[in-house]
């Protein structure tokens, strides 16, 4: 549809209209335009925006500046949060809802209050009478709970309007394709609901390369039509491809041949801005050392290792051992080198009883490092084992010279968790603090496709189009798709003619 | 269709005289009597402190209970708004809780089936601090508390009529009245502010005065003071330009200030006004209804009330306001400050009879006229006179089944009262149970009626007199009916004498058949009325005279002696009631 139809659909009078939104279609400007137009013209009441991320607040609220008065922009689980505080005690949670969250999930909060809402209408009432209007943004990102809340108020009279993107669903981790199934098919019901449209326009390429955006579009057909896309023959400008091998040993790494390393070299040194995304987090590692000069690593707006490790915390109470091999766990993937048999065991043997008189390099320091742990078995403890680390791997101390930090962001905030009391405050300060800051990537980066969400780069290059990355599943085609798609003047797909993924032809 | 708030709930604590006092109000018309001094106007000015549409109100000592400033005093308010309510302000938004019937309470987060109607409620208040500071709050379900805006609780719109005569302010466009929710024309004081200042006042000063001041003005400017003198209003600290606008009315060819009729009609005019901006919601008070007002205009403005779709709360002392407010919930305040229902289904006949049973000191109801008359006599003698004057009242409350209701809806309301009733046998365990919770203040006749229970006590030889009047002269329809009872012609006492010897009746038990129109035994229906209507003949008379006749045939005939101790429990807890001291013995 055209944009102007889009407009048009969503300023109709239908009571709930679901626009899907491809990347770079001109979503946003849609989104705020509207919003502005429909706090206009609201008698009583609000415009409610709902996003999941406090990023995508901010460019709303930067876009309706104007109303501000008449609009509220919020993330789900801010929302979320608001109703369970006021309804704590029907809840029956305690008096610090967003620490309760923290530790329990805020799906699991959701759950309660559209659990609360679906028991009493009059509150999902009072809700869209006070936010006549709600805008969902990213709505494919949220959960079963989250959807359900949207869909209660709009039972009583809330009028709806959803912006997502079912190319766009890439849940991570285990079992990630029921979610992402689930995800899907919560889509579809909403469409079958609603008045239905879809951006077509590839505006962001407007100005960099139309070619591209073209091309781009055409693929997030392909992919969603559950097609190869062809990259045989004449590829338009931008759009390139190149072969290379994975040599590693264990499928899990990524080694270049040594064949194809020069010539990507030679590319990747070029002087322009750009973004390396690979389909892991495995393959970002080996890729970080992999060229000169070295990629720092985007760690964008996530601290996945960090959480891993605090929710570790949170489950075992008490056994040092187990916490401080989910800290080794941590380290190994954080830092390039910290090995088992080279520390971590080692330093896991040091809680446990700390040795005499240790010899070498490496031990001693371990020791210390235990120290800390014993002295202070919490995230407090660790935290500071973590600085000590960090002293010798910037001091280039002997033993710990072939160590790395790759996730310095990372790293850095476990070393300032030891300033908190608890670790889930902490880090939820530590988030808040660092989401407001608004980090931009550096110039040439390499980011996992989840880090790469929201950004736009100049360059692309996509590691490693094989079967292992890309394999035919629908949270790959979308992994995919959202790598391509950050491309704005080019793209260079690395594909593998050995191990050949099913989603392209080459 | 007009938006509507109805307070459900009032929570009202050491304010005033009232220590603590929880009270569901009925969503209509609430009309609160009660003895003076009970609090009955407090609860309205509770209501009106609480909606206040101004946010100065200073508070003395005597606004605290006990005048104990320390201990802080709160009125809180669960009220109901209509789906097209817009109940918030700014940027806050205030939460509902669920009312349950009887209270407000948090909402389920699990239910196992979706409630058909639920009805959302706010929670809002009012409180003082030691400090005489005022905050008005919201108070959401997680007991945490939000300011309460002036304008939020403009917009449910309270109008409050209180007693004070000379308070004209909801004519005059004082900030907050209702005239000036009506007109609620910001840009009306500047404007008017502004023409007051282009009145030309000095061109009007003669010639002197005129002289004068611009002497004054010379020797100001010469002291290097403000100069330029002229003449215009100036207003006064702390009076508003609008406080001195008001409406003005036509009384013949001159326009007048509305303010300047009477008290009756000022008051109904400001209900006027602040009916007139029906879009709104309106709860209204009224501090003593009946003030300045005829009862034909008491009616109309009763009616009106009624007619209207909104709450009100009023307090009255007027009998004419009772009867005429079928419709409306009466309540009660007791002199311990406790609020009780009078049940509108069953005192609503008694409402219409009898309105000022609900508003006497003390309240006697008795079954029929016989014990009207009697009841009446025996308080007499007690209070020394007309038992009226100390605000004890005996009223007639309709036989049967009647009167076992009207007694234990009294009974559930706390207005004092006591009951002098027959015992026909019928619904026992009530009557138990009634008993017990009135105690000695129900009198119930071991069985029978009064007729019957006085008349067996006469001996033989007294009979004779029952058939006499005061003057000494025989009462011919007394003396036809034993006859007739007798089946003989001949009306004589004599003959009577010998006819009931000759049939083997005792004459007491005819003359008891007669006093209470007992007609069994008698197949003819025109026959059987006219049996009945013998009662009408001896003691059941209208006026009750009846039963003071048959006070004074006890009295004469030296029985009194033997009812005496039965009865003084009774006429002591009435007594007790009214404050006066008990006594050891009846004298009469």
């Amino acid at each position: 549809m055209t944009d102007e139809e889009i407009a048009n659909l969503l300023r109709s009078g239908a009571p709930i209209v679901v626009v899907e939104a491809p990347a770079g279609c001109g979503k946003t400007h849609q989104a705020a335009s509207y919003a502005a137009d429909a706090a206009a013209s609201l008698k009583t009441g609000k415009l409610l925006v709902l996003t999941h991320t406090h990023a995508a607040c901010s460019v709303i609220a930067e876009r309706t500046q104007k109303y501000h008065d008449k609009i509220d922009i919020r993330t789900l689980d801010s929302l979320t949060n608001q109703i369970a505080t006021v309804y704590r005690l029907s809840l029956e949670l305690p008096e610090d809802v967003s620490a309760w969250a923290r530790q329990y999930g805020y799906e699991l909060l959701a759950t309660k209050v559209s659990s609360l809402l679906r028991s009493n209408p009059i509150i999902a009432k009072h809700l869209a009478k006070t936010f006549p209007i709600i805008i969902c943004d990213e709505h494919q990102d949220s959960n079963a709970a989250q959807d359900e809340i949207v869909q209660l108020l709009a039972n009583q009279g809330a009028w709806l309007r959803v912006f997502g993107d079912p190319m766009q669903i890439i849940p991570g981790g285990q079992g990630q394709n029921t979610v992402a199934a689930a995800a899907l098919a919560r889509w579809e019901t909403l469409k079958d609901d609603s008045e239905f449209g879809e951006l077509n326009t590839p505006h962001r390429w407007r100005a960099t390369n139309p070619d591209l955006g073209e091309w781009i579009r055409n693929a997030r057909e392909n992919l969603k039509n559950s097609q190869a896309i062809d990259l045989r023959g004449r590829l338009p400008r931008g759009v390139n491809i190149r072969f290379a091998e994975n040599r590693s040993p264990t499928p899990a790494n990524y080694q270049l041949a040594p064949e194809n390393w020069r010539d990507l070299n030679a590319l990747l040194e070029e002087d322009k801005k750009m973004l390396l995304i690979a389909g892991s987090n495995a393959t970002i590692k080996s890729l970080r050392g992999t060229f000169r000069p070295r990629f720092p690593i985007w760690e964008g707006h996530t601290r996945n290792y960090l959480e891993k490790l605090i929710e570790a915390l949170n489950d075992e109470v008490g056994d040092l051992t187990v916490k401080t091999s989910a800290f080794v766990d941590c380290l190994k993937s954080l830092l390039v080198g910290f090995s088992g048999n080279r520390y971590g065991d080692r330093l896991i043997e040091e809680v446990r009883a700390l040795s005499n008189n240790p010899r070498g390099q490496i031990p001693p320091q371990l020791k210390i490092m235990a120290e800390f742990i014993r002295a202070e078995p919490d995230h407090v403890g660790l935290s500071k084992a973590a600085e000590h680390l960090k002293g010798l791997i910037i001091q280039n101390a002997d033993g710990f010279s072939n160590l790395h930090i790759d996730h310095q962001r990372e790293f850095d905030d476990l070393i300032k968790l030891k300033g908190y009391s608890d670790p889930l405050t902490g880090f939820a300060e530590i988030s808040k603090r660092r989401s407001r800051s608004y980090p931009k990537p550096p110039r040439k980066a390499l980011s996992t496709v989840h880090k790469s969400k929201g950004l736009e780069a100049e360059h692309v290059f996509v590691f490693a189009c094989d079967g292992r990355h890309f394999s035919e599943t629908q949270v790959k085609r979308s992994l995919l798709y959202v790598a391509l798609s950050r491309a704005t003047e080019s793209v260079t797909i690395i594909a593998s003619r050995n191990n050949r993924s099913p989603l392209v032809d080459i | 269709m007009a938006q509507r708030a109805e307070i459900r709930q009032l929570h009202i604590k050491k304010f005033r005289g009232i220590a603590n006092l929880k009270w569901n109000p009925y969503k209509g018309m609430n009309i609160i009597l009660g003895g003076g001094d009970c609090g009955k106007s407090t609860i309205l000015e509770a209501l009106g402190l609480l909606f206040s549409s101004s946010g100065n109100r200073s508070l003395t000592e005597s606004d605290f209970w006990n005048k104990k400033s320390e201990d802080g005093f709160s009125i809180e308010a669960t009220i109901y708004v209509s789906d097209d309510f817009e109940f918030s302000a700014g940027t806050k938004i205030y939460w509902p809780w669920e009312w349950d019937g009887t209270n407000p309470v948090l909402p389920i987060a699990e239910a196992d089936e979706i409630p058909e109607a639920q009805c959302p409620v706010f929670k809002v208040a009012v409180s003082a601090t030691g400090d005489y500071d005022l905050s008005w709050e919201v108070i959401q379900p997680d007991a945490s508390r939000e300011h309460f805006p002036v304008g939020l609780r403009r917009k449910i719109g309270l109008v409050a009529l209180t007693n004070d005569d000379r308070n004209d302010r909801d004519l005059r466009l004082v900030y907050g009245s209702a005239l000036d929710r009506l007109i609620t024309d910001n840009t009306l004081r500047s404007k008017i502010g502004h023409a007051i200042s282009q009145i030309p006042l000095k061109g009007s000063l003669s010639e002197d005065a005129k002289q004068a001041l611009d002497k004054l003005d010379a020797s100001l400017e010469k002291q290097h003071l403000p100069s330029g003198l002229d003449l215009g209003v100036t207003g006064s600290q702390g009076i508003s330009i609008g406080s001195l606008i008001g409406l003005l009315a036509n009384k013949g060819d001159i326009s007048l200030p509305l303010a300047s009729w009477g008290s009756g009609t000022c008051r109904m005019a400001t209900l006027q006004i602040s009916a007139a901006k029906d879009t709104e919601t309106q709860i209204t008070t009224i501090d003593e209804l009946e003030r300045g007002l005829e009862p034909y205009r008491l009616r109309q403005l009763v009616l009106s009330l009624l007619k209207s779709d909104s709450q009100s709360f009023v307090t009255t002392h007027s009998p004419v306001a009772i009867s005429c407010s079928e419709g409306a919930q009466l309540w009660y305040v007791d002199a311990a400050g406790s609020l009780g229902v009078l049940d509108r289904d069953t005192i609503v006949t008694h409402q219409r009879r009898d309105p000022e049973t609900f508003l006497s000191r003390v309240s006697v109801i008795a079954e029929g006229e016989t014990e009207v008359g009697f009841v009446s006599a025996i308080l007499e003698a007690l209070f020394d006179g007309n038992p009226l004057d100390a605000g004890v009242r005996v009223s007639l409350g309709q036989g049967d089944d009647q009167l076992l209701d009207l007694l234990e809806s009294l009974n559930k309301s706390g207005i004092k009262f006591a009951g002098f009733a027959d015992n026909d046998g019928k619904k026992p365990q009530r009557w138990a149970q009634l008993k017990e919770a009135m105690g000695e203040r129900l009198f119930q006749w071991a069985e029978g009626c009064i007729e019957t229970n006085i008349l067996k006590l006469f001996p033989d030889k007294y009979l004779e007199n029952l058939f006499k009047d005061q003057d000494g002269d025989w009462d011919g329809y007394r003396l036809r009916n034993i006859a007739t009872r007798l089946g003989i012609e001949e009306k004589a006492f004599e003959a009577i004498q010998l006819a009931a010897e000759e049939q083997d009746r005792q004459l007491r038990d005819i003359i008891i058949a007669a006093a209470t129109g007992d007609s069994s035994g008698v197949e003819d229906r025109s026959e059987k009325k006219s049996w009945k209507k013998h009662a009408q003949n001896w003691f059941k008379k209208a006026d009750g005279s009846g039963g003071r006749e048959l006070l004074y045939h006890l009295v004469h005939s030296g029985k009194w002696e033997t009812l005496e101790e039965t009865l003084r429990p009774f006429f002591n807890s009435v007594l007790a009631l009214s404050e006066k001291n008990v006594v050891e013995k009846i004298d009469l």
